[in-house]
């Protein structure tokens, strides 16, 4: 390879010098390959036809003679034979014809050498070794060699063997080959010459063009040739004509130009000076010699640097950047440096630095211009004056601002220490009033006005524990402490529940409450129930508050067009309206809208309300014109679940509690509890009920009674003195017994997580100060299963709205109905539900699942089958 | 390029010259004994019809090769046979005798002498009744030393009138297809010949022999004779006889006899042709001398 490159370099050189050496090259050497390969073409065809030519004439002398020697050949007429071959010696070309025997012998032949001997050589074998057909034995660029077998029938007597040669074929080709030759060494010849003079033709005109651009380049003034040709030639002409117009345009706007930049420079505000990369001034401005009090004599003379002028501590910084600047890093900089005049004085400028490049990037000079900050730096020292008294103000500000935080936070831990207090010591008496009040309204032989009385005393109380609530809401949102439930609910049974709830309210207004509840809305859905309820709660309560007449509408439905779906529900009222300007403040806390007087509560109602649909992911929104009303909508995501993932049926609600069923055990109750009226309450709660009460002062009395006595359940409460409830229990459940017995807390914490504490401790339930006689009863039952006995059972079950179904109302089934009522509760074939029904003998117990299923209550059915079902298994 | 042109332009005359070698004859594995048969037939018939019977005794005597040599005519023949070319050969009648002079025994004969006759035939639009229609005409033979095909049939017409020296004009034609061939174009009035070829030219050509006719027939005579060189190896020459004359007890020998057509070969002796000799000093006498 190395080699080939060594002669192909200079080759190459040679050929990429000149356009002309390459046209003519190229013209020719592609003539003369085009013309030598047309020409071979042909005379290839020409030789394969003579030689064909001449195959065809061997082979048909060939067959001739043996056709007419056959007879010879079986006679063994040799000079019959002779005679034959005779005629064939006369062919133009032969070489030799013969009749051979089939063992070799030549029998007859034009060569009278070869008769009576026998062909040895191995072409001729060939032809004597093998089978009776026409064979070529030689056929190259000399001669055709062929032989043609002697038949007598199918029996081979002989062969016919001849031997021409090329020799006029091949002369007649040697003339093709020659007269090919010359016509392509003549069409080659003329390529050439037209190809060189058509070369030359364009390469003077590139000479004489390149004759131009040399003049022009060194100013010689040059003719304007070849200008009015019409080829492509006359248009390069042309073109660098204008160029070179253009150029002496441009030469001289450049010139313009450098005189106009001499005038800056000279007389430029700033001092201004061209150093070269030794350091050397090339050039400098009034200016820049005003500045160093140099004159520019001084300054242009040899060895006069600029680090000569440079303040000692900035030339190294300086040589930093210009060392930069040369290594490309950076194109210009910037600094604020010392120049020693002349008078040996030191003056503050800024010194700006550009570094010039050629056009192949090398660099040339640098460019420095210079301004005087002798006056800025003044002002400087001025301002850095200012700044340092400024700074040490604002440090005495942050250590005041520091303080005044740490009291705002320490001012909050003491409100969440109160309002946590204020919870306990509020509501704690608040449950001693509630409870005897309700204790007493119990009372069959209280007059009407005392019953009235006790009745105000009732709501009165309510509505402090209303307010108390809304205030350790508010305090709770506001310390993030609210935590949002997830849990499957019926939302269906929540409305009922408000709007039969709130519908008292306002028939005692005289207003009337409608629920407008749209095909699609549904009923049991994941969320935080008890939060729904509380705004639903605000917000009628709200509108039924500021409505003087007409009603409130409650409606129900799905947002539309939206997806995912969302819950819409709206509130409207025919109440006073709010007024544009107050409709932005009012979900604010603590905010009341209107006359004080005629307000009542807290104002945090709506707070809460918008705090707890935020929560919820909700959106809240109102639209309200002053004396038409006010509607607010509530907008809440949605997530449907099955009716059987509401695990929690509806609590059944009967008549008031008064007393135990019959047979029921006496259950002994331990109450522990600091409070002497809670103490009370409970003991009498309890004594109505006809169970056994201890009561302890505090926790430690509590283990003790425990110990001694050992109570069924302990009512706990939770915060007492000498030890609370939480270490009572703990104790408790270590001592013998300690883990059969029920503990339920009882305390007036308003905080939730509370309850995991108190779980934790051991206690098996959870009551909330001030508590409804309900919660007790439900979480005695819960807990020891103990039956009460109501008010209105005596009551015929007819008159009673819905059905109620208890456990043991299922005894008396059978295991076989049992289980095809649960089969077919389960499969939802209502035919097979009613036939299972009408199994049923007992009549009352017809009736309620008759009307259950009717409404189809299939939960409430199979809820009372299985647990009816657990007991007998336990 | 250029030279590529030039080397294609002097090819051709750079070819190397081939000559062949010639040389002695190579050794020969087995004996080979030349088979001459008398000119029955043109040369490519004779070997189509006593090919097989050469091959069938080649194949039979597996130390001796043996090989037919046809003759274009009579007088190459004799030539050949006197001058003991052959090692075997089947002369006829007139032939055997003179063979006798020239070194050969004879061993043999073709059956069916009944054949050995001539005939004569003529156009059957010749108009031709009685011999004696035959003067002053042409009649042609195979040859002058036939002796079935000219002698046989010139006593015959010597016998019934005819001078054959003078009223008629004998023609020589050379075998005994162009001598049918003769009186068939019409250019002799009669034509000689004998009755084998006659059966194969009138199997092979029905049409042309449906325009002649057999007019006459002679006695007949011993058919043509087999005969053997006097030096030839007298194990071989035994051993030749006996294949030959068991032909006609194999299914592939009577093949072959059968186009030929006759129905053996049989062995025979100076004595059997005895009859020929009388016949051929009778005919020098009364007809014409024989050279």
């Amino acid at each position: 390879m190395s080699f080939l490159a060594h002669y192909m370099h200079p080759l190459q050189r040679q050929w990429s010098r000149s356009i002309r050496r390459q046209l003519v090259w190229s013209f020719s050497l592609a003539s003369l390959l085009v013309s030598l390969s047309f020409g071979y073409l042909l005379y290839a065809y020409q030789r394969n036809f003579q030689y064909d030519l001449g195959t065809q004439s061997a082979l048909e002398l060939a067959h001739a003679l043996s056709s007419s020697s056959s007879s010879w050949v079986l006679s063994n007429d040799l000079a019959g034979l002779q005679e034959v071959l005779s005629g064939a010696a006369q062919v133009t070309d032969i070489k030799f014809a013969a009749v051979v025997a089939p063992d070799g012998e030549v029998q007859a032949a034009t060569r009278p050498e070869y008769i009576n001997r026998y062909f040895s050589d191995p072409v001729s074998q060939r032809m004597l070794g093998d089978v009776a057909q026409t064979k070529i034995l030689q056929n190259n660029q000399g001669m055709i060699d062929v032989a043609v077998p002697v038949m007598a029938g199918t029996r081979l007597i002989g062969w016919v063997r001849v031997e021409m040669s090329r020799d006029r074929a091949n002369a007649n080709l040697s003339k093709i080959a020659a007269a090919g030759f010359a016509i392509a060494l003549l069409l080659v010849l003329m390529i050439v010459l037209i190809a060189t003079w058509l070369a030359d033709r364009f390469t003077r005109g590139l000479q004489r063009l390149s004759a131009v651009a040399d003049n022009a380049e060194h100013g010689r003034s040059f003719a304007r040739d070849d200008s009015e040709r019409q080829d492509e030639l006359g248009i390069l002409a042309r073109q660098i004509y204008r160029m070179l117009d253009a150029k002496s345009e441009e030469e001289k706007g450049r010139l313009d130009s450098e005189a106009r930049y001499r005038v800056v420079f000279n007389n430029a505000a700033v001092g201004l000076a061209q150093i070269a990369l030794s350091g050397q001034f090339i050039q400098i401005n009034q200016e820049f010699c005003k500045i160093i009090g140099y004159t520019q004599e001084e300054v242009l003379s040899q060895n006069f640097t600029f680090e000569r002028i440079s303040h000692s501590d900035d030339i190294a910084v300086d040589h930093e950047h210009i060392r930069q600047l040369l290594a490309g890093d950076r194109q210009s900089y910037m600094l604020e440096k010392r120049y020693i005049r002349r008078d040996g004085s030191l003056i503050w400028v800024n010194l700006s630095v550009y570094l010039q490049r050629d056009s192949r990037g090398e660099p040339l000079y640098l460019i420095s211009a210079v301004l005087d900050l002798s006056e800025r730096k003044q002002a400087e020292n001025e301002l850095k004056r200012y700044k340092d008294h400024l700074e040490e103000e604002v440090q005495q500000r942050t250590a005041d601002l520091v303080l005044a935080r740490d009291a705002a936070e320490a001012a909050n831990r003491a409100k969440s220490v109160f309002l946590s207090s204020m919870s306990h010591e509020l509501r704690t008496p608040l449950n001693a009033i509630l409870g005897f009040s309700g204790l007493m309204c119990r009372d069959a032989m209280l007059s009407h006005v005392q019953r009235d009385n006790l009745n105000i005393i009732n709501r009165s109380g309510e509505h402090l524990l209303s307010l108390i609530n809304d205030v350790l809401e508010m305090a709770k949102i506001e310390a993030g402490r609210v935590q949002v439930v997830h849990e499957a609910f019926d939302l269906g049974a929540l409305v009922r529940d408000v709007s039969d709830m709130m519908a008292v309210r306002a028939h005692e207004k005289g207003l009337q409450l409608l629920v407008d509840q749209s095909s699609d809305f549904p009923r049991y859905i994941m969320g935080d129930e008890a939060r729904l309820r509380q705004v639903l709660i605000n917000l009628v309560g709200n509108a039924v508050k500021f409505t003087l007449h007409g009603g409130i509408t409650m409606r129900f439905g799905i947002k539309p067009n939206v997806l995912p779906e969302r819950l819409l529900i709206e509130v409207e009222d025919s109440g006073i309206g709010i007024k544009p300007e107050d409709q932005q403040r009012i979900f604010d806390a603590f905010v009341q809208i209107g006359e004080l007087s005629a307000q009542k509560g807290t104002g945090l109602g709506l707070t809460i309300t918008r705090q707890f649909v935020q929560l919820m992911g909700g959106l809240i929104t109102l639209e309200s014109a002053p004396g038409v009303g006010t509607v607010f909508s509530v907008e809440l995501p949605i997530e449907k679940v099955s009716p059987a993932d509401v695990a929690k049926t509806e609590k059944i609600v009967q008549g008031e509690i008064i007393g135990l069923l019959e047979g029921q055990p006496v259950y002994r109750i331990l109450i522990v509890e600091d409070q002497l009226e809670n103490q009370l309450l409970m003991s009498r709660l309890m004594e109505q009920l006809g169970f056994e009460v201890r009561v302890a002062e505090n926790g430690r009395l509590g283990v003790e009674v425990f110990s001694r006595w050992h109570p069924d359940l302990i009512w706990m409460d939770r915060r007492m003195p000498v030890m609370d409830g939480i270490e009572a229990t703990r104790l408790i459940r270590e001592l013998p017994g300690g883990r059969e017995v029920k503990i339920v807390a009882v305390t007036a914490s308003a905080f939730m997580e509370q309850r995991a504490e108190m779980l934790d401790a051991g206690m098996d339930e959870f009551v909330r100060k001030p508590y409804r006689f309900n919660e007790i009863y439900e979480c005695l039952s819960r807990l020891l299963g103990v039956q009460y006995r109501y008010a209105s059972s005596v009551v015929d079950e007819e008159s009673v709205a819905g059905a109620v179904l208890t456990d043991n109302m299922l005894v008396s089934l059978s295991d076989e109905l049992r289980r095809g009522l649960q089969d077919a509760l389960e499969s939802l074939e209502i035919d097979r539900v009613d036939a299972a029904i009408d199994q049923v003998n007992d009549v009352r117990l017809k009736n309620t699942l008759r009307q259950l299923a009717g409404n189809f209550d299939y939960p409430a059915i199979l809820k009372a089958l299985r647990s009816d079902t657990m007991e007998k298994v336990t | 390029m250029l030279c590529l042109m030039l080397l294609a332009g002097c090819g051709p005359s750079e070819h190397r010259s081939y000559q062949p070698e010639l040389g002695a004859m190579p050794v020969q594995p087995l004996t080979e004994y030349v088979v001459g048969i008398h000119p029955l037939h043109n040369p490519q018939r004779l070997m189509e019809l006593y090919g097989p019977i050469i091959d069938y005794l080649n194949s039979n005597i597996p130390d001796a090769h043996f090989k037919l040599e046809a003759s274009r005519n009579y007088e190459e023949f004799e030539k050949k046979l006197y001058a003991g070319r052959f090692s075997f050969a089947m002369p006829n009648p007139y032939q055997t005798i003179k063979s006798v002079e020239h070194g050969y025994l004879i061993f043999g004969k073709m059956g069916d002498d009944a054949d050995f006759r001539g005939i004569i035939l003529i156009r059957r639009d010749s108009g031709i009744k009685v011999v004696k229609d035959l003067k002053g005409r042409a009649i042609a033979y195979p040859a002058a030393t036939a002796l079935a095909a000219t002698l046989m049939p010139q006593y015959y017409l010597h016998t019934h009138g005819i001078n054959v020296n003078r009223d008629v004009d004998n023609r020589y034609v050379g075998s005994q297809e162009s001598s049918i061939m003769n009186v068939v174009r019409g250019d002799v009035a009669a034509a000689a010949t004998w009755p084998l070829p006659w059966r194969t030219f009138s199997a092979e050509h029905p049409d042309l022999a449906m325009q002649l006719e057999s007019k006459w027939e002679t006695a007949s005579l011993p058919n043509n004779g087999w005969v053997v060189r006097a030096d030839i190896s007298k194990v071989h020459a035994d051993k030749f006889a006996a294949v030959l004359f068991s032909l006609n007890k194999t299914v592939e020998g009577r093949a072959i006899l059968a186009k030929l057509p006759v129905s053996n070969f049989e062995a025979a002796s100076n004595d059997t042709y005895r009859p020929v000799r009388e016949f051929l000093d009778k005919f020098s006498i009364s007809v014409r001398p024989i050279e």
